[in-house]
C-alpha cells in the first residue's frame, strides 16, 4: 500500500472523483468531509449500539449480538457518499463492503471461540487482526484476480 | 435500572466513537471500493463488546459474539444484494430492500447456527 501523506501533489485533491485503482491513504481528504457528516456517522454508531444494548437487556446477549453486525453504518455512508460524490462512488463503496463483511464473520467467530479462554484485549486484538486479514486480504485478492483476467 | 442505563449509554458512546474512527479511515482511503471495506468494519462490535466484558463479563461477551455471527452472515448477503439494486432503484429504496433481506437472513442464521 502506498501511504500518501498529502504532501502537495496536485492530483490528490481530485482523488475521489477519479477513484483510480491506486491504494492510497490521503489525510487531506478529511478536509473535504463536513463535520456534520461525521456527526451523522457518530449518531448512527451510537444509535445501533443503543439498539443492540437494549435488545441484550430485554432478550439476552445473543439476540443483542446480532445487531453488532447491523448494516446501519454502511447505510449512513452510502447516503452521504451518494449525495456528496454521486451514485457511482456509492456503488463502488457498496461493492467494497462485501469484503469487510467477510472479515466481520471472521471477527465474530474468533471472539466467540476465544472470549472465555483469553484475556479480553487478546481476544479482541486477534479478532480485529482476523477482520483485517480477511477483509483487506479478500479485497487485494479480488484486485489480483480482476487484473489477471484482463 | 440505573446500572442498565449506564451500560447502554456507555455502549452508545463507545460504539459511536469506534464508528467515527473507522469512518475517518474510510474517508482517507482511495479507491472507494477499499473505503467500503471499512464501512463493514467491527466498529460497533468493538465498542459494545468492550463495555460488555468490562461491566458484565466474558461469558456475555461470548454470547454476543455468537449472535453477531448471524448478523455478519446477513450483512454479507446484504452487500451482495444492495449494489445491483442501487443502480436500479437508487440509494434509499435499495438500502431499505437490503435491510429487509438482512432481517430475514439474520433471523434464519440465528436460529440455525449452533451456539458455542
Amino acid at each position: 500500500m502506498n501511504a500518501t501523506t498529502g504532501g502537495g501533489r496536485d492530483d490528490e485533491s481530485n482523488a475521489p472523483d477519479e477513484d483510480d485503482d491506486r491504494i492510497r491513504l490521503v489525510p487531506r481528504e478529511l478536509a473535504r468531509t463536513r463535520p456534520w457528516d461525521l456527526v451523522v456517522r457518530f449518531a448512527f454508531g451510537a444509535g445501533i449500539s443503543t439498539l443492540a444494548g437494549v435488545v441484550s437487556l430485554v432478550a439476552g446477549p445473543a439476540p443483542g449480538g446480532v445487531f453488532l453486525a447491523f448494516p446501519a453504518i454502511l447505510l449512513a455512508s452510502l447516503t452521504l457518499v451518494a449525495r456528496r460524490e454521486g451514485p457511482r462512488l456509492a456503488y463502488a463503496e457498496a461493492r467494497g463492503s462485501v469484503f469487510g463483511t467477510l472479515g466481520l464473520i471472521g471477527f465474530a467467530v474468533v471472539v466467540a471461540a476465544t472470549a472465555v479462554h483469553w484475556p479480553v484485549w487478546a481476544a479482541l486484538t486477534a479478532a480485529t487482526v482476523i477482520w483485517a486479514v480477511f477483509g483487506l486480504g479478500s479485497y487485494l485478492l479480488s484486485r489480483v484476480v480482476v487484473r489477471g483476467g484482463g | 435500572m440505573a446500572r442498565q442505563i449506564v451500560e447502554v449509554a456507555l455502549k452508545a458512546l463507545a460504539g459511536g466513537l469506534f464508528v467515527l474512527g473507522f469512518a475517518v479511515l474510510a474517508e482517507m482511503m482511495t479507491p472507494k471500493r477499499l473505503a467500503g471495506v471499512f464501512s463493514a468494519g467491527p466498529s460497533v462490535a468493538l465498542g459494545s463488546l468492550l463495555v460488555t466484558a468490562a461491566l458484565i463479563g466474558q461469558a456475555d461477551m461470548r454470547a454476543a459474539a455468537d449472535g453477531m455471527r448471524a448478523g455478519a452472515i446477513a450483512f454479507f448477503v446484504y452487500c451482495l444484494v444492495v449494489p445491483p439494486l442501487l443502480k436500479a432503484w437508487g440509494v434509499w429504496r435499495a438500502a431499505l430492500a437490503g435491510l429487509t433481506v438482512w432481517v430475514v437472513t439474520a433471523g434464519a442464521a440465528f436460529l440455525l447456527l449452533p451456539q458455542s
